[in-house]
């Protein structure tokens, strides 16, 4: 269990993050994600629990694959999934969202840590600090996106770190180098000459659950209504059928609900 | 809109049973102690005689009950960081060492002078038992009435801070939950008012049951005017507790005023999912409606097993809601709607339900500790309060029991049957 690296001394803030100020920091780490590139490869996956020696069974970043769309009652009565006396045929379409800490400038997940050992770097970084971490598991029930786990090798918290071990010595993020369809775009917004200067400048880009107030610094591009609906808490959660493997009708929102097998230790996939 | 995930697994509830079992616990040492202020503070005479066990049985509870968070904690070893770096005031979880540590400091105090006037009369014998109470008492040897007078006027002034500590103390705790605004079922300003009101409904049921085994245990009928009493209380707070709840289901279950991520987590999970049981029956049912129906009837609320069934059927209901609230809103999937997070309690093992009975334990065994030290039935006794057994009267400020006598651990009732059996 190491201490997290700060090669360039960087103050530190644990309680009000006005106190980042953005002219001072000598960067701003961002990361957009272009989500018309992703094509669902999960090399990024691969590459950060090989940088980041990431234990079985937990993922500092993953890519949600996501299915939007509607269950229709097919008139023929012949569709593939019959429930009620009725069939029905999916008009969906399936989509990648890679997700990761979204490093945000008001982050909750700092604010409610009891002993301080999770801080905001001035440049933008939320980190741990692993030796302080007393494990309550506060700040993993905090974050709004989920991005913190337990370590079960160290047993602290831990959650993605944006690799400052590499971004200290001026590379990118494991995770951006393994992009193949360079959907993930790491980068500093305080230099305006940077790609992700560019690309934010370019198009109108989108957090996810901005509505908790948390302001995110990971900006996705095409990131819409259906699929922040389908990858956050704000739908409906699945009806309890623990034993059962039917497809239910929701009633309340008159939706055909697919069984999908819950539990399991954390694979993200 | 939206869809059903095609994969899930993705989340895990981190806190179980023993985060549980921490507002629980700490819920029936902010109770307990309020029921000690009702004769410290409120001068409600009649239930003199069970202060001094109200302040050691929630004094035993208030030192178990970090263990539970203790328990659940990766990394226990590093727990004293939370008086070397305390993230005060930002983080909620950060005020439990300064109150809990402020809290056991009063609670030590008031134990002392609770006690006082009795350990000083102990002091006056002979042999290890009155030494051991002559530094017990810190010296004093004042049994006059105004040193008496004195330690009630001390008490009230300590109950009064005790009372805001109570409230503070489990005030905080329903804030770590409704300050978290990543669940949205915990995400409610009710959270600390509804902590607290059921945490003094648990605790006057706790202090109930309580009183009446322990007088059993010592042989003399518990008096029904404190039981009778201490369920009335019981009644009133159920009744603020059934309000809250009243506003909760109001603001949670009609979609028409919640919050649509509230409404939709608390209809599959509360009202048409794993919790409906654990919701609908235990916490509203058990613990709430079934009280209050058997309280209206005459019969059963002045019997003592009607008494009894009461009180544990409240306990079992404020159980239940933090099962709820804790378990509960770790069900709701943050990122991955249409799916629940399950959880499974282990009998065995880290969070267990092991552990917790070990808690429990722990508790018991310092309270046992603690009523050997300080003779809680010399000092009821000793209190002006009416006789507690009618068929044989004790003299107000007199001691029901030789005080120089050394004490004799009894384990196991050594009455008769006519004393011991209190009858409805």
């Amino acid at each position: 269990m190491s201490e997290i690296e700060n090669a360039h001394d960087l103050p530190y803030v644990h309680n009000t993050f006005s106190q980042v100020d953005p002219e001072r920091s000598p960067h701003h780490w961002v990361m957009v994600i272009d989500l018309r590139k992703c094509i669902g490869c999960q090399s990024c996956v691969v590459a950060c629990k090989s940088e980041n020696n990431v234990p079985v069974g937990v993922y500092r970043t993953w890519v949600q694959v996501v299915e939007v769309g509607q269950w229709e009652v097919d008139p023929n009565g012949d569709g593939p999934v019959a429930v009620e006396g009725k069939t029905y045929v999916p008009s969906v379409k399936r989509f990648s969202l890679p997700r990761l800490c979204n490093h945000c400038d008001d982050p909750p997940c700092v604010e409610v840590c009891p002993v301080e050992a999770t801080f905001k770097r001035q440049d933008g970084l939320v980190l741990i600090d692993y030796p302080t971490c007393i494990g309550c598991g506060y700040c993993i029930q905090a974050c709004p996106y989920d991005a913190r786990f337990f370590n079960p090798i160290q047993q602290t918290a831990d959650k993605c770190t944006f690799c400052v071990q590499r971004i200290d010595r001026g590379l990118l993020p494991a995770c951006v180098t393994s992009c193949v369809g360079r959907a993930r775009v790491f980068g500093d917004l305080n230099d305006p000459d940077s790609e992700v200067g560019a690309l934010l400048a370019h198009y109108s880009t989108q957090g996810l659950d901005i509505a908790a107030g948390t302001n995110p610094q990971v900006f996705y591009i095409n990131l819409d209504g259906d699929l922040v609906d389908a990858a956050t808490a704000y739908n409906t959660v699945y009806p309890y059928a623990a034993g059962t493997n039917t497809n239910q009708y929701d009633e309340l929102t008159g939706r055909v609900l697919l069984e999908t097998p819950t539990g399991g230790e954390g694979g993200r996939a | 809109m939206g869809g059903s995930l095609t994969h899930s697994g993705l989340e895990n509830a981190y806190w179980g049973l023993m985060v549980v079992t921490y507002p629980y616990i700490s819920g029936l040492v902010a109770g307990s102690f309020i029921v000690s202020s009702l004769s410290h503070v409120f001068h409600q005479r009649r239930f003199d005689a069970l202060a001094p066990l109200a302040v050691l049985a929630s004094l035993a509870l208030l030192i178990a009950a970090p263990l539970t968070v203790l328990g659940d904690a990766r990394q226990p070893s590093n727990a004293l960081e939370l008086l070397t770096r305390d993230h005060l005031p930002y983080s909620p979880l950060s005020m439990f060492i300064v109150i809990w540590l402020t809290y056991i400091a009063l609670m030590l105090a008031e134990l002392y002078f609770a006690f006082r006037a009795t350990n000083v009369r102990i002091a006056e014998g002979t042999g290890w038992w009155a030494g051991l109470h002559r530094v017990i008492a810190l010296g004093s040897s004042d049994t006059s009435e105004s040193g008496a007078r004195r330690d009630r006027r001390i008490l009230f002034g300590l109950s009064c801070v005790g009372i805001v500590l109570a409230f503070l103390f489990h005030g905080y705790i329903g804030f770590v939950f409704g300050a978290t605004k990543a669940r949205s079922l915990w995400a409610t300003p009710l959270m600390p008012v509804l902590f607290i009101v059921s945490a003094i409904v648990s605790g006057i049921a706790f202090m109930w049951l309580v009183y009446v085994v322990a007088m059993r245990y010592v042989g003399r009928r518990a008096d029904r005017v404190v039981a009778s009493g201490l369920l009335t209380y019981l009644v009133l707070f159920l009744l603020l507790d059934l309000f809250l709840d009243a506003i909760d289901l109001l603001t949670s279950a009609v979609p028409e005023y919640a919050q649509g991520s509230t409404y939709s987590s608390f209809y599959h999970l509360m009202l048409h999912g794993p919790f409906t049981f654990t919701y609908l029956g235990v916490q509203l049912g058990i613990g709430m409606v079934l009280p209050l129906v058997l309280w209206l009837i005459p019969v059963v609320r002045r019997s003592w097993l009607g008494g009894a069934v009461i009180s544990l059927a409240v306990l079992a209901g404020v159980f239940a809601m933090r099962w709820n609230v804790v378990l509960g809103g770790q069900a709701e999937s943050k990122i991955s709607s249409n799916t629940v997070v399950t959880t499974s309690v282990p009998l065995t093992g880290f969070d267990s339900l092991q552990t917790v009975l070990g808690v429990f334990a722990v508790a018991f065994l310092i309270f046992l500790l603690f009523s050997w030290l300080f003779p809680w039935r010399q000092a009821s006794a000793a209190a002006p309060a009416e006789p507690l057994d009618p068929g044989r009267p004790a003299q107000a400020g007199a001691p029901a029991e030789p005080l120089d006598q050394e004490p004799s651990l009894r384990f196991g009732p050594t009455l008769s049957p006519a004393t011991s059996k209190g009858g409805a």
